[in-house]
């Protein structure tokens, strides 16, 4: 048996095992991932997870397990030591997972034998298709400010200032890898910003997976009217992406913190997360 | 002669405004600078000194009888309403743009409230033919019709409304640093109060204190001013230091930023990659210090790697010769 680390080089021969939704996040900077295979190189497991608050000195690192896939129990348990390994050199204080069942993931049996705390709780994402994003109260003001912009119309170097200035300013954690990670990961067309005194001042980016649904990765401002601009780039983006994507394609937008949440429960009143099992554990 | 009816006083106070106002323009040099606050200071003291010329004008052609003392009268007057909305209108803006600092807040939220403005001139140009706001009586002096009170309450709001977005700026970030806008509103509310419930008028003289408090405060800062950068100084430093022995604030992530090579270029590279409210120091030879809020170090990852490419671009456009270094560093390296 082998424990392989993914990276952009060999995750080609592991797709098909993983799938492209999962395994397109390697080589993003928090992103860490191994393969376990048989002597012949046959993959019998799997694991992604992304780091968090690596770069915060007053919270503990931890790891949240995007994506596991075992063949059975013995291969999970297996798995879980594996990452576990990795997770410990890491310095990572705790792991946790959302085990939602229309995803493909270890077995609960697998993750309580592996010492994980199982709670049933609300998942941290909510899920809602263009259409009924579209029915809302909010979505029915037609007009945005000229100052509210599509990504397409912005070049490199002042989209990295306008990461720099959302980060800064920022009261609360934004994507972990947004500093490094490419505008081009983000969908030009119905990805919008804010223009203030000839900088951004707020944005909201959208990445399309492989799978075709619209993960909501960034959605923040900051300055004055900041509230006034969430709701305007919301606006924006979705008569956008009404124009280039069908009413049922689905739109994911996970809610990391209190504010995110909030700010969803206003917008969308009537969006709950699944119940999903949620496990947690402090590691070595 | 009754002092207390006799328009000397007011004509003394409203020549002392007019002293203080030009000694003010003069020393902060506001009229030479190009940046926006400066210019909505100018925009305001130019009003105040209009508005104590034309005030003491006023005053001083009260019981005068001649040829054309009541067209004068009604000149000046007009004159003085029109500055004082002026200053009013451009004290909001000021308040905003010194909390903000942002010239698309002020035309993204008072093109409306400049409507109140254009409606007041109309009425007050409109109203030495129709006498809808006053009238000049026979003593040349002002008699108000409710019209015109209504436009005082409309005149006055623009002061309360920045007194709203101070407290709505405390509420959203906390205390303000140097800018107080209370030591500069207080002589003027006096000012107005006094000047109801006596025949003087001394707003002009109320609105020249309120200004040379806001220029006291602007001289206070400067003193942080680094005058070869127009970054802050290493004085600030210290002032930060003592704000943390008192625990008002807590240390931040302090980054170093470090050049080497054609160092004069780093001001105009720091302006343009920075935040614009940034906390920059310069701390001389190429050295600058800056606060990252909070203990994330995300946005010091963040400008390693994003400064190095706008020097890159520096040295391929002007062939100079420049390199930085960036480091995080402790209270104890400071």
């Amino acid at each position: 048996m082998a424990v392989i680390d993914l990276t952009e080089d060999n995750l080609e021969q592991y797709v098909d095992f993983i799938g492209q939704e999962e395994i397109e996040n390697i080589g993003r900077e928090y992103y860490r991932g191994i393969v376990l295979t048989d002597d012949d190189g046959k993959p019998l497991s799997a694991g992604i997870w992304e780091l968090m608050h690596l770069d915060n000195d007053e919270k503990d690192t931890e790891a949240r397990l995007t994506c596991m896939l075992a063949e059975n129990d013995d291969e999970a348990g297996r798995l879980l030591e594996a990452c576990s390994l990795r997770l410990v050199s890491e310095e990572v204080k705790r792991s946790f997972f959302e085990l939602d069942r229309g995803k493909p993931n270890l077995s609960r049996k697998a993750y309580e034998q592996a010492e994980y705390t199982i709670s049933e709780e609300e998942s941290g994402e909510i899920v809602v298709t263009l259409k009924e994003l579209a029915e809302q109260a909010f979505a029915k003001k037609s007009k945005t400010p000229p100052y509210i912009k599509e990504l397409g119309s912005l070049m490199v170097r002042p989209f990295r200032r306008g990461v720099m200035d959302c980060v800064f300013h920022s009261r609360r954690e934004l994507m972990e890898d947004l500093g490094t990670i490419p505008m081009s990961w983000f969908e030009q067309q119905i990805s919008s910003y804010v223009e203030t005194d000839g900088r951004v001042s707020g944005m909201l980016l959208i990445h399309k997976t492989p799978s075709g649904k619209l993960k909501l990765e960034v959605f923040t401002a900051t300055g004055a009217d900041s509230k006034k601009d969430l709701l305007y780039m919301m606006i924006f983006s979705l008569k956008q992406a009404e124009r280039y994507y069908d009413g049922d394609t689905e739109i994911v937008i996970r809610r990391r913190d209190e504010d995110v949440k909030k700010l969803t429960d206003y917008l969308l009143p009537e969006a709950k997360g699944r119940i999903i099992l949620r496990g947690v554990r402090e590691e070595a | 002669m009754n002092l207390i009816d006799s328009s000397v006083i007011t004509i003394s106070a409203d020549a002392l405004a007019l002293i203080i106002s030009s000694v003010i323009t003069v020393l902060s040099g506001c009229l030479k600078k190009k940046e926006h606050g400066y210019r909505l200071f100018a925009t305001i003291l130019f009003a105040a000194m209009i508005d104590a010329a034309a005030n003491g004008i006023c005053y001083a052609l009260h019981d005068k009888v001649f040829a054309n003392a009541h067209l004068l009268a009604m000149i000046f007057q007009t004159v003085l309403e029109l500055a004082i909305i002026c200053i009013l209108y451009f004290w909001l803006l000021f308040v905003d743009y010194m909390l903000y600092g942002s010239r698309d807040h002020l035309i993204r939220h008072y093109r409306v409230h400049f409507i109140p403005v254009v409606i007041c001139a109309v009425l007050l140009i409109i109203n030495p033919f129709t006498g809808i706001l006053y009238t000049i009586d026979d003593t040349m002096r002002c008699s108000r019709t409710i019209v015109y009170d209504l436009m005082l309450v409309v005149e006055y709001m623009y002061v309360v409304i920045s007194m709203l977005v101070v407290l709505k700026y405390r509420r959203e970030n906390g205390r303000l640093k140097f800018f107080k806008p209370e030591p500069m509103l207080l002589p003027m509310f006096m000012a107005i109060v006094i000047s109801e419930l006596t025949p003087q008028s001394f707003i002009a003289l109320g609105f020249a204190l309120g200004f040379l408090n806001m220029y006291l405060y602007m001289k206070r800062f400067e003193k942080y001013v680094d005058k070869e950068t127009g970054f802050l100084n290493p004085a600030y430093l210290e002032y930060i230091k003592k704000l943390e022995e008192k625990k008002v604030r807590v240390r931040d992530v302090m980054i170093r930023i470090t050049g080497r090579g054609d160092i004069s270029a780093m001001p105009e590279i720091l302006r343009q990659e920075l935040p614009g409210d940034a906390e920059v120091l310069h701390m001389g030879d190429g050295k600058y210090l800056m606060f990252a809020v909070g203990k994330n170090r995300g946005f010091a990852n963040l400008l390693k790697s994003i400064l190095p490419e706008a020097v890159e671009e520096y040295r391929e456009e002007k062939g100079k010769e420049l390199s930085i270094s960036i480091d995080v560093i402790r209270n104890e390296d400071i």
